[in-house]
């Protein structure tokens, strides 16, 4: 696993902290219940959108979440990098119905996905890069895609190619719940921004937040505050890259077509809750019969006090 | 005097590392004048994980050493919960402990991040008949930069507690500066020493009550460290009053 899946190499660190901050923003948002659908996209390249899609999607694995990482950026594709997967059969394979070998092949997705390092992360990489991206996306496939992914896992994270390049993230915030603006400080230029933002809404994309990246934090602050207790002798590394949410939007713009979906996914969820309902009566039943037992952990701290003197 | 904040127990969280250092660190409080510890280990969902009945075993094996050593001092089950999506779910299902037998439930928020449901959660946890109480605030960020905030959260319900050490600046002069003003609006309402090793703060424990009572005089000192955290202990309810403006500074 690469260093810079810094959530998962390094989750106590500060930069991890606002990945996990963000996350739960995110859950917060989340009024469904269902299958959460989000895209990552940056006004042009460079800005760190793919280093934010791993992170946040590690963030996600983290709280428990099934969730799929699709590396959209079919024409510079890096997710498999970080993951260190192989890039293919992919999302251009899928949506294409060619196979990696050029050969005319229908595609399951999950003959796509791969299972990562990272427990309850799955990624779906991009694939053979294509002459025609945004085409693809444009197919029925894409939709089916999402449709078909919402059954299995709880959030969908789409990494898209930067928008004001080219028309694919445009496309692909139609589709999905929430899309989030990465930028990158003192070097995103505003009207860009603005640009991205006129863009997304124009195909009724919901733009919930916009993430600054690579904010500058001094060592000194950093060294004062992060350790729980000041007379820790572990000197502080210094972090290059810290994230942070700086503006959320009420949900709003959210196409006919979306909310018909979303109408289907609560019904769906309704059924599984309440079938989740009855479960856990049962289970709450076994459990209560069941003397309280510490864990096998705590059998071991125990173990150590007992012997203490 | 009472300590609503501790990572006293071992091998938990990044407090206590063994026994030993545990029955260091509650001798080192006993002697500060301490009767009563809470033990308030973090509860961070993926990292540590360690749940009421798991507590609620090593509390009273280590009970059970302190009374063998004849050191009158009581432990009590806690945790600092850290907040998130699930939490209030999981102080309803009893995985993540009240302090003590009460109804209120400690919990701690990013120190670095700003998160934009906080009052979402201490709503949820009154509507849930809890009382919620926010650690530390004075050191986290978003506090620093808008401290009228902790004014929501209080009037929302919540109840603060701050670390003693802030006061001697140990956590930045950020921290202490927002500290005082906290104290001076009356906005605190408990004092914890957040004590993750030995050798620490409660070998300073009497500087910083003399800086406290400097701050806010004998009688509320007393409140913050022993009637506030009684009422914890026998369950009852906290007579809270509005808290004053906070003085804006224009150094923010």
């Amino acid at each position: 696993m690469k260093k810079e899946l810094i959530t998962q190499t390094d989750p106590k660190s500060p930069i991890s902290e606002v990945f996990r901050a963000l996350r739960t923003n995110l859950q917060f948002m989340n009024k469904s219940n269902g299958c959460q659908t989000i895209l990552v996209t940056s006004t042009v390249q460079s800005e760190g959108k793919s280093w934010i899609s791993a992170n946040l999607a590690a963030a996600f694995a983290q709280s428990g979440s099934r969730i799929l990482l699709i590396d959209a950026d079919m024409r510079k594709p890096r997710q498999h990098k970080i993951f260190q997967q192989k890039n293919t059969p992919g999302l251009s394979n899928y949506l294409s119905g060619i196979n990696e070998y050029g050969k005319r092949q229908d595609l399951d997705i999950y003959d796509c996905i791969q299972s990562t390092e990272v427990d309850d992360l799955y990624l779906l990489p991009s694939g053979n890069i294509p002459p025609n991206p945004s085409e693809l996306l444009l197919s029925n496939k894409t939709e089916k895609l999402i449709k078909e992914a919402s059954k299995n896992f709880d959030v969908i994270l789409f990494d898209g190619a930067p928008c004001l390049l080219v028309t694919d993230s445009t496309i692909i915030s139609s589709m999905v719940q929430s899309t989030i603006l990465v930028t990158s400080y003192k070097y995103t230029k505003i009207d860009d921004l603005k640009d991205a933002k006129k863009r997304i809404r124009k195909v009724g994309g919901n733009i919930v937040g916009v993430v600054l990246n690579r904010i500058e934090i001094s060592s000194k602050k950093y060294e004062n505050k992060y350790y729980y207790a000041s007379n820790s002798s572990t000197p502080a590394t210094i972090p290059q890259r810290k994230s942070k949410k700086i503006d959320l939007e009420d949900e709003e713009h959210i196409t006919k077509k979306q909310d018909r979906e979303i109408d289907d996914y609560i019904e769906e969820k309704v059924a599984d809750t309440e079938k989740q309902i009855q479960d856990a009566i049962k289970e709450n039943k076994k459990y209560k019969e069941k003397v309280d037992v510490p864990s096998d952990k705590a059998k071991d701290i125990l173990k150590s006090i007992n012997g203490y003197k | 005097m009472i300590d609503m904040h501790t990572h006293i127990l071992p091998q938990i969280d990044d407090g206590s590392s063994s026994i030993d250092e545990t029955m260091k660190m509650i001798k080192e409080a006993y002697r500060a004048g301490f009767t009563d510890i809470f033990a308030t280990s973090h509860y961070i969902e993926g990292r540590y994980e360690f749940n009421k009945t798991d507590r609620k075993y090593i509390i009273n094996a280590i009970q059970e050493k302190l009374d063998e050593e004849e050191i009158d001092l009581k432990l009590h089950i806690g945790a600092e919960a850290y907040i998130s999506s699930t939490m209030v779910e999981l102080v309803k299902n009893e995985t993540i402990p009240c302090l003590g037998s009460s109804r209120y439930v400690l919990f701690e928020l990013p120190l670095r991040s700003k998160i934009f449901y906080t009052e979402n959660i201490i709503e949820r946890l009154i509507a849930l008949n809890y009382i919620p109480i926010i650690a530390h605030p004075e050191r986290y960020d978003m506090v620093q930069e808008e401290p009228e905030i902790v004014l929501d959260w209080v009037r929302a319900g919540a109840l603060l507690q701050a670390n003693f050490a802030s006061i001697d600046g140990v956590y930045g002069s950020k921290a202490k500066n927002i500290l005082l003003k906290l104290l001076e609006a009356n906005a605190i309402h408990f004092l914890g020493t957040d004590t993750h090793m030995s050798n620490s703060f409660y070998l300073k424990i009497s500087d910083f009550k003399e800086m406290y009572i400097k701050e806010i005089g004998k009688k509320r000192f007393e409140i913050l460290t022993y009637d506030n955290p009684m009422s914890v202990l026998e369950d009852e309810e906290i007579d809270v009053e509005e808290p004053k403006k906070i003085k804006s500074n224009k150094m923010w």
